[in-house]
């Protein structure tokens, strides 16, 4: 049951939860539907002490932001064969654990060598996605914040909310991000209101920002 | 590139790679290697731990540098270089904007300067400053974008994503992702997706997006800020893998001993562009043997309202152009370091109805540096009076000309390497 408890919510287990799934467990023949409808209906699950803090598997990696992004790519593109290979340099073989123990995750996830992977294949998804149909990102931003939105602070953090789970990032990260987005737009343009969200250069500008979201620290973590 | 004969054995083995290794075949071996590029900003930066193969090229190399000073928005040549030889055309066609005669400060009877730029007129006078005329290109595309594209990877082809010092990066140091040199072969400061340093596989150069950000680094040697963390689990998690990017990142620790290795000199105000020159000069001082850096000053784009803000903006870089040469002259090491303004494009010689300029083509570039051994004008100035039929000058120098005068007698590379993006004319 902590398995389950840690795998889902959070690498520090709270026993008394711990101990109530394993009441219903036991109290049901054993079976674990009502466990997972006890645990994903709870509160804790829901408690913002629980949210991002689990580093996620290279799997979740991968398929979290293409499902999160819901971006296309192209049909040649053997999708499950790339995630399998990528997964496996990241240190994970999709349905092959390392032992009967299973993977040990957290932490275990995250060293000098998969780290850099891990950015380095979130990136390959993101260059994938903009060779096969650019105009993907700017729709993305504009179903996030409208097709009016100037304020940057606004758009940026809309696409990091997105992009992670609503977190705090550090104010000089923000005001990086921020530089990112703006790119090759010239500065005055956001004060004159020359720029506007449906710009041609509003692709670039999302898919630069992405990017650099990937790179940073709560990107690994749900 | 000059070249000893170990170099040029080494320059076989470098062929016999790549003859080997198509770019998949580099991709791949990057993940058998551990090897792999990172994204920082909006470039990447190799964070593989291995044999420094390629610094003992960096080696042979001279210890000159390149400074690239980016003037962002489409910097009004004409303002900027003003064309006494013409005036009347000049005042005419800008009747509130042009600098009036009595406020030039003349290089020659032909041409002069703002006033407020009386600080480039010590480099002028003591042989440090030269500049090229009517730099362009043909067909001038008038969007930021695009032009800043065209500039940075010489080519008119959008599919080309390289730029001019990242493909000449990439042939000389073909094994970069597998033994990256030492030291970040390039800096560049406030990047935004420009293309200059990025060759097909990887961006040569170690880029922040704020100049703020790289003195963090700087003074810190880590890449991310680890202290202060919140007391959760969550904070717990965000500094564990702030710790491990930290250690995974190769070049914050030998930015940072350079940084300390020099001192600060307090001629610097308080502004970006001098914040971000006096980071290089400490770079520099400090041995960081990084060949190119990159610097942008921001706004101007001046559409509107141009005499105050572009006074500002010159007045600036003029100030912070001396301080920068003033530090590097103290500690003996100036005419080790070239200096190049560039701009995507320059402006309309007619002015507009709101008191600015509307994007134009040819602009000079201006250069500094006491190697230049002696100022000068290079080229010629573009007529003021033929013009294109949106109102623009006719380039007379091509962009990729100066390039190439710049990496073969400056930092002494074979020019072939920048050609390729020369076929589109």
């Amino acid at each position: 049951m902590k398995k389950i408890y840690k795998y889902f919510v959070s690498p520090k287990a709270d026993e008394a939860i711990v101990s109530s799934l394993a009441a219903t467990m036991i109290s049901n023949n054993f079976e674990l539907a009502p466990v997972y409808s006890q645990l994903f209906k709870s509160e804790h699950f829901f408690d913002e002490k629980n949210s991002n803090v689990l580093i996620k598997s290279p799997i979740d990696l991968m398929l979290g932001l293409h499902k999160t992004l819901g971006f296309k790519l192209d049909d040649t593109l053997d999708l499950e064969v790339q995630f399998r290979n990528k997964c496996r340099d990241m240190g994970q073989i999709i349905f092959s654990p390392v032992d009967v123990a299973g993977w040990q995750g957290n932490q275990d996830w995250i060293n000098s060598e998969t780290l850099p992977k891990r950015w380095e294949f979130s990136d390959y998804l993101l260059i994938k996605y903009w060779k096969k149909n650019k105009n993907q990102f700017k729709k993305l931003i504009i179903s996030l914040v409208g097709n009016k939105e100037t304020e940057l602070k606004v758009i940026v953090n809309a696409l990091k909310d997105f992009m992670f789970c609503p977190c705090k990032i550090k104010d000089e990260e923000l005001s990086e991000a921020i530089a990112v987005f703006i790119g090759e737009v010239p500065e005055n343009y956001f004060e004159d209101g020359t720029w506007s969200i449906n710009d041609d250069s509003v692709p670039k500008q999302v898919y630069d920002l992405m990017r650099f979201f990937i790179t940073l620290p709560e990107f690994q973590l749900k | 590139m000059k070249e000893d004969s170990a170099n040029k054995d080494k320059g076989k083995a470098h062929d016999e790679e790549h003859a080997q290794w198509d770019r998949r075949g580099f991709l791949k071996t990057l993940g058998v290697a551990g090897a792999g590029a990172i994204s920082f900003g909006s470039s990447s930066l190799s964070v593989v731990d291995s044999q420094m193969l390629t610094a003992a090229l960096a080696e042979v190399d001279n210890d000159r540098v390149l400074v690239l000073i980016r003037l962002k928005g489409g910097n009004d040549g004409l303002n900027t270089i003003v064309p006494i030889y013409d005036f009347d055309t000049y005042a005419n066609k800008r009747p509130k904007i042009h600098i009036p005669q009595n406020s030039l400060l003349k290089l020659n009877d032909d041409f002069g300067i703002p006033n407020y730029m009386k600080n480039l007129d010590g480099l002028w006078k003591n042989g440090a400053m030269k500049v090229v005329h009517g730099v362009g290109y043909e067909n001038q595309n008038l969007s930021h974008f695009k032009s800043s594209e065209i500039w940075a990877s010489n080519s008119e082809d959008s599919s080309v994503t390289s730029g001019w010092m990242g493909r000449y990066y990439e042939e000389k140091y073909m094994d970069y992702m597998i033994n990256p040199p030492k030291k970040p072969l390039a800096i560049q400061i406030g990047n935004g997706g420009n293309l200059v340093f990025n060759g097909d596989l990887t961006s040569y150069a170690f880029s922040v997006s704020s100049p703020e950000r790289l003195k963090k680094v700087a003074e810190s040697g880590t890449i991310f800020d680890t202290s202060n963390p919140p007391a959760s689990l969550h904070g717990n998690q965000v500094s564990f893998l702030r710790e491990a990017a930290n250690t995974t990142y190769r070049y914050a620790s030998v930015i940072h001993e350079a940084y300390d290795n020099s001192k600060e000199y307090s001629g610097y105000q308080d502004n970006s562009i001098d914040l971000q020159l006096s980071l290089v000069s400490r770079f520099i001082k400090g041995g960081l043997g990084s060949k190119v850096y990159m610097v942008t000053l921001n706004g101007f784009d001046t559409h509107a309202n141009q005499p105050t803000r572009h006074q500002t903006l010159m007045t600036r870089l003029s100030d912070s152009i001396k301080t920068f040469y003033t530090d590097l002259k103290n500690h003996g090491v100036d005419d080790k370091v070239l200096s190049m303004t560039f701009s995507e494009f320059g402006r309309r010689v007619a002015e507009n109805g709101s008191s600015g300029t509307d994007h134009g083509s040819a602009a000079p570039i201006m250069l500094f540096g006491p190697a230049l051994n002696g100022s000068s004008f290079v080229g010629d100035h573009p007529s003021l009076i033929t013009l294109d039929k949106k109102g623009n000058m006719a380039n007379s120098t091509d962009f990729r000309s100066v390039y190439a005068t710049l990496l073969t007698d400056w930092l002494c590379a074979d020019s072939d390497l920048i050609k390729q993006g020369n076929d589109w004319n």
